[in-house]
């Protein structure tokens, strides 16, 4: 008996040493816990679940030492920060986990690893001769590389997919209302609005603004400010971004970019060009249903939309799927009209799309991980995952997001948002990246007191110039740029 | 019912009806969102759009069976935590508040006091560090790792409720049966603990409530979603993909039913405990 | 069966209160065995309570980045707080809600206690009692996000009964104006009668000896003088019990801030509860949110004391 023991235990020994060895070699094996976030939520979506399933699936068949764990989306209503924070804090985190990437960045090295040079070798999973296959930031457009770009320069996560914004618009009252939902400029658009008011007693938008956080009127924020200041895009600019993406010089303002500007004075709060800003904000806060401030989630907007209280709402792109399944009228998709030299001078004559990586495929890996030794391993499951014959599929069936790997298709999601998709980008990126997540807050609680009528136009100017030059302070303290004094 | 009848007199009714009356109107305001909830666990989404707040035909009455399935695995997880909560905290609180209330040591009021200013403690800020204790023990994802902690919570305003019943127990009780010799753990078991139960049972309740509804813990020290308890399970018809109201509705209703049903039964026996004057 | 009345009230409740007052000869029983009782409370307490309280006071001294430890900056965060804006506000929101907020519920439980313990037929008594009692039973957060719903402009319960009987001629964005917005926060719930101190304060009044009461009514003092002369002095023992744990539960409120307004509009709604959460979650600053944490703790601990005190003075002077 004893004697058997002993064999067995010392086969076991054998296979062991064995299979480190062929491991230490080239093959992968352990194992990891994977956050896909939206793209695996059994419980309410099994179709993209089994999607998931079968990628870790196929991957843990090529790699029979590898064990993929996948952790089911927290339900809506949750808290991902409370969640997430603890699980760094005790080094239990997901080994690929999803964030926002304003609060990845937030973190940079002190969660998360720097991809960068992952991202700058090959992708072995992509087809040869294919983008991707030689260099895996080749299967990406430049323009999602660098919108995730962190204050730090590095890049903390891989942006596999994107959202778009548009205005959902109810058609039987636009119809009825005898509006066309296109706008020559921005003075027509806020007429058409209120004649849908007048005749139909609805409100024109759904919007809502929140006091802290997101909400979805950071995305109208994003518009005014980019609309009032296009023309400093120049002076903004940094040249060693430039060189980054060659041959876009207009393009969403990084937090680096923003803060220097702040710094150099070339934007101030107190400049004229913000008295058309909040004029144009406060306007189009006059369209909104009358607790714009006081609603909270972009759920009960879309409520008032589909309940026939609002004639349309501004949406994202995985709105799609819920009102396509639940209007009982006729709905369509238009959006913001441009600003011209009618509505203020030096109006670019544009409107500015509002979309970004703000999606599901936002994929980092933690510091922890590679202390434990499964960096690489979570860098190639990564790698597989982000390859178009995966994601492709994934995104698909979720039918929420538009995947942006080279050689995947938007499919029916992307349909309504093509007109929108080709408007220039924004200027300015969302209130809480742009410098830091407080200054965000605190620039959201200024401008409600400004809409309000707590503070007249020139205290909210201060109050916004204060905001941007202590959240200057703030990012030059994190990172101590060489023009930071 | 016609025992109620009978023991409504003519009398007491035309004394009680201001009374009635007000109760009435301060129970329909009480009610609401309980009969919202209800109300919308039977529409469909359609419905739900088209009317708010009043009740719509056809009642969605398989609304309840698809939140089944899941609500019944959340009722079952709830239950393999928030019992061993339950029985835990029942023995420790049993044990501290006799001790608190029938023996006198050195250091008994200043620990009482260390006890109950521990209520004063916003919870939220304990998150990070009770998460890195429970796994320093390598209790992640446990029953444990839920249980302990939560007994932790409930054990002190247990100690202080099952203190002050104890204090109101007559010493007489006791002396005699010390004067027959019985022990210390003899007058716990045989004469402290059997005249407890209503207090224990209001404990009970107490621990109920706090255990069935708190989301924040188990959404940290749970790891697998199959074991979340229903105060989370309730939120998972909800996603930013698309609400199904309906079925959140009726799933809110479904978490509801276990401690409807066990309040319905201790009731009395919770009432009880409160008899003996909670106080400070 | 005891009660206040019946055993002289306050003495009887100071002996419960102060040290030294023995409830039984100690000579009887071995020093250690109240000890033992008491080994797996102190175990579990100091593992999950005491430990995790500490650690999060020593944090309040640094700059924590988790997952980093913590870099010891001495008094820096408290001297930050002390000249933040939002937190000096949050400090003055919470204090308007929870004394407004403390005064109503225990204003209703009472005046709930008070109607159904006055009803003649008991059987009626228990009815009424259980449907006070079943409303516990509702989750904190759907309670919560249903009664944003009430506040909601359009398709809102409050505003389309006041639009309805023509009190409001167009909606009123209760929870979206700083000037209404921590006072919805106070009235949720309303009319707050079902709870835990509703129970307390019927079971008390159930206490008090018939005798005390007919005496009453047979003397001519009417219900409502009785309720104030004799009823409330009585039961101040449980009183002072809820007040406390309705004032620490005020003070330490964040669910609502966090469910229904956010913090807003413009910080009229924060609460430091609230901000603790987003300095430490939102903001990665684990440091600055302990300071929070310390601070609020510090003032719910003065607070007790405060009303613990008020009220066994206020015994010593009626039993002297």
């Amino acid at each position: 008996m004893l004697k058997k023991l002993t064999l067995v235990l010392l086969l076991c020994l054998l296979v062991t040493a064995l299979g480190t060895a062929v491991a230490q070699d080239s093959e992968l094996s352990g194992e990891i816990n994977v956050y896909p976030q939206n793209y695996y939520n059994p419980e309410a979506d099994p179709d993209t679940a089994a999607v998931m399933e079968s990628i870790a699936q196929a991957y843990m068949e090529m790699h029979p030492g590898v064990t993929i764990n996948l952790i089911a989306n927290l339900p809506a209503g949750t808290d991902y920060n409370t969640w997430l924070a603890s699980r760094i804090a005790a080094s239990e985190a997901p080994d690929i986990a999803w964030d926002q990437y304003a609060f990845r960045n937030q973190q940079m090295d002190n969660w998360w690893v720097a991809l960068d040079d992952y991202l700058n070798m090959p992708n072995p999973y992509i087809e040869a001769g294919t983008p991707g296959s030689e260099r895996w930031m080749d299967s990406l457009p430049d323009y999602v590389i660098n919108q995730t770009r962190a204050p730090d320069g590095h890049l903390y996560q891989v942006s596999l997919d994107w959202v778009e914004t548009a205005l959902y618009y109810n058609v039987d009252m636009f119809k009825e209302a005898g509006v066309e939902p296109n706008w020559a400029n921005w003075g027509a658009f806020v007429a058409d609005m209120n004649k849908l008011r007048d005749t139909l007693g609805v409100d024109p938008v759904g919007l809502y603004q929140a006091g802290t956080g997101w909400s979805s009127w950071y995305w109208a924020d994003d518009v005014f400010l980019s609309a009032v200041w296009h023309d400093k895009a120049p002076e903004i600019l940094m040249q060693k971004y430039i060189d980054l993406q060659p041959g876009r010089d207009f393009r969403r303002l990084n937090t680096e970019e923003v803060a220097k500007a702040v710094h150099d004075g070339v934007l101030t709060a107190t400049d004229p060009r913000m008295d058309t800003y909040l004029a144009l904000s406060k306007q189009f806060t006059e369209l909104l249903p009358v607790d714009y401030i006081g609603i909270t989630s972009l759920d009960d907007i879309q409520r008032l939309f589909l309940s026939h209280e609002v004639a349309s709402f501004w949406g994202g792109t995985w709105n799609n799927k819920q009102v396509d399944e639940s209007a009982d009228f006729e709905w369509g998709v238009t959006y913001l009209p441009p600003f011209t030299a009618e509505d203020f001078a030096g109006a670019a004559g544009v409107s500015y799309r509002v979309g970004g990586p703000s999606s599901a495929g936002q994929y980092g890996i933690p510091a922890a991980t590679a202390d434990e030794g499964n960096l690489e391993l979570a860098v190639d499951f990564l790698r597989w995952m982000s390859a178009p014959q995966n994601f492709g599929p994934l995104a698909a069936t979720y039918r929420g997001f538009i995947p942006m790997v080279a050689g995947t298709e938007g499919g029916a999601v992307v349909q309504n948002f093509s007109a929108v998709a080709a408007l220039p980008e924004r200027l300015f990126g969302d209130p809480n990246g742009r410098l830091t997540n407080e200054a965000g807050d605190q620039w959201s609680a200024a401008m409600q007191a400004f809409f309000l009528d707590q503070t007249d136009l020139e205290t909210t100017k201060a109050a916004l110039q204060e905001v941007w030059w202590n959240g200057m302070l703030a990012v030059c303290e994190q990172q101590s740029y060489d023009w930071c004094s | 019912m016609l025992r109620f009848r009978s023991r409504l007199t003519q009398h007491s009714w035309r004394q009680d009806w201001p009374l009635f009356l007000v109760l009435t109107i301060l129970a329909i305001i009480t009610y609401i969102p309980f009969v919202f909830t209800v109300v919308n666990s039977l529409k469909s989404n359609t419905q739900f759009f088209t009317q708010f707040w009043l009740p719509v035909l056809p009642l969605h009455f398989e609304n309840y069976e698809r939140a089944l399935p899941s609500m019944g695995r959340a009722i079952l997880n709830s239950f393999s935590y928030s019992i061993p909560t339950l029985i835990l905290s029942l023995t420790i609180s049993g044990l501290t508040g006799y001790a608190f209330a029938r023996y006198r040591f050195p250091g008994r009021q200043i620990l009482f006091f260390a006890m109950l200013a521990l209520i004063m403690i916003p919870g939220i800020l304990l998150v990070i560090p009770m998460f890195s204790v429970i796994i320093s023990l390598g209790w992640g994802d446990t029953i444990q790792g839920v249980v302990l902690p939560w007994t932790a919570v409930e054990i002190v305003f247990g100690t202080f409720l099952m203190r002050t019943f104890f204090e109101t127990l007559p010493q007489e009780y006791f002396e005699a049966a010390r004067l027959d010799g019985a022990g210390e753990m003899t007058l716990l078991f045989r004469i402290a603990l059997p005249l407890a139960i209503p207090a224990l049972a209001t404990v009970g309740i107490l621990n109920l409530l706090f255990t069935w509804n708190d989301i924040i813990w188990p959404l940290v020290s749970i790891f697998d979603s199959n074991r979340f308890p229903v105060s989370i399970g309730v939120l998972t018809f909800s996603s930013q993909y698309g609400t199904d109201y309906g079925v959140t509705f009726a799933s809110y209703v479904i978490a509801s039913l276990p401690l409807i049903i066990i309040f319905g039964f201790t009731s009395r026996r919770f009432m009880d405990g409160l008899a003996g004057g909670l106080s400070i | 069966m005891a009660n206040e009345i019946g055993q002289t009230g306050p003495t009887r409740s100071l002996a419960r209160f102060i040290p030294g007052r023995p409830r039984m000869r100690s000579g009887l029983v071995p020093i250690y065995v109240p000890f033992l009782f008491l080994i797996p409370a102190l175990i579990l307490l100091v593992v999950f309570r005491y430990y995790p309280t500490i650690s999060a006071i020593y944090h309040s001294f640094t700059i924590w980045d988790i997952p980093k430890p913590g870099e010891f900056v001495g008094l820096k965060n408290y001297q930050a707080l002390f000249s933040d804006p939002i937190f000096l506000q949050s400090i003055s929101n919470i204090l308007k809600y929870t004394v407004v907020r403390t005064l109503l519920t225990m204003t209703m439980a009472i005046i709930g206690a008070e109607l159904v313990y006055n009803l003649a037929s008991s059987s009626w008594r228990n009815i009424w009692r259980l449907v006070f009692t079943v409303p516990m039973v509702i989750p904190s957060t759907v309670d919560l996000l249903i009664w944003k719903q009430i506040y909601a402009g359009r398709q809102g319960l409050l505003n389309e009964i006041l639009v309805g009987i023509g009190a409001l001629n167009r909606p009123y964005p209760w929870i979206g104006r700083p000037d209404t917005a921590l006072w919805a926060l106070v009235f949720i719930g309303f009319p707050a009668v079902a709870g835990f101190g509703f129970l307390i304060i019927l079971a008390a009044l159930q206490n008090l000896p018939a005798e005390v009461n007919d005496a009453a009514l047979i003397d001519g003092c009417s219900r409502l003088r009785r309720v104030f002369s004799i009823d409330l002095p009585a039961i101040r023992g449980p009183l002072a019990l809820i007040l406390i744990l309705s004032l620490n539960g005020g003070l330490q409120q964040f669910a609502p801030m966090l469910v229904v307004t956010q913090g807003g509009p413009v910080n009229s709604t924060m609460s430091p509860g609230y901000y603790l959460y987003t300095q430490g979650f939102t903001y990665g600053a684990h440091g600055y949110a302990s300071a929070i944490g310390t601070i609020l703790m510090l003032m719910t601990l003065t607070l007790s004391i405060f009303i613990m005190r008020a009220r066994y003075r206020r015994a010593y002077d009626v039993a002297i």
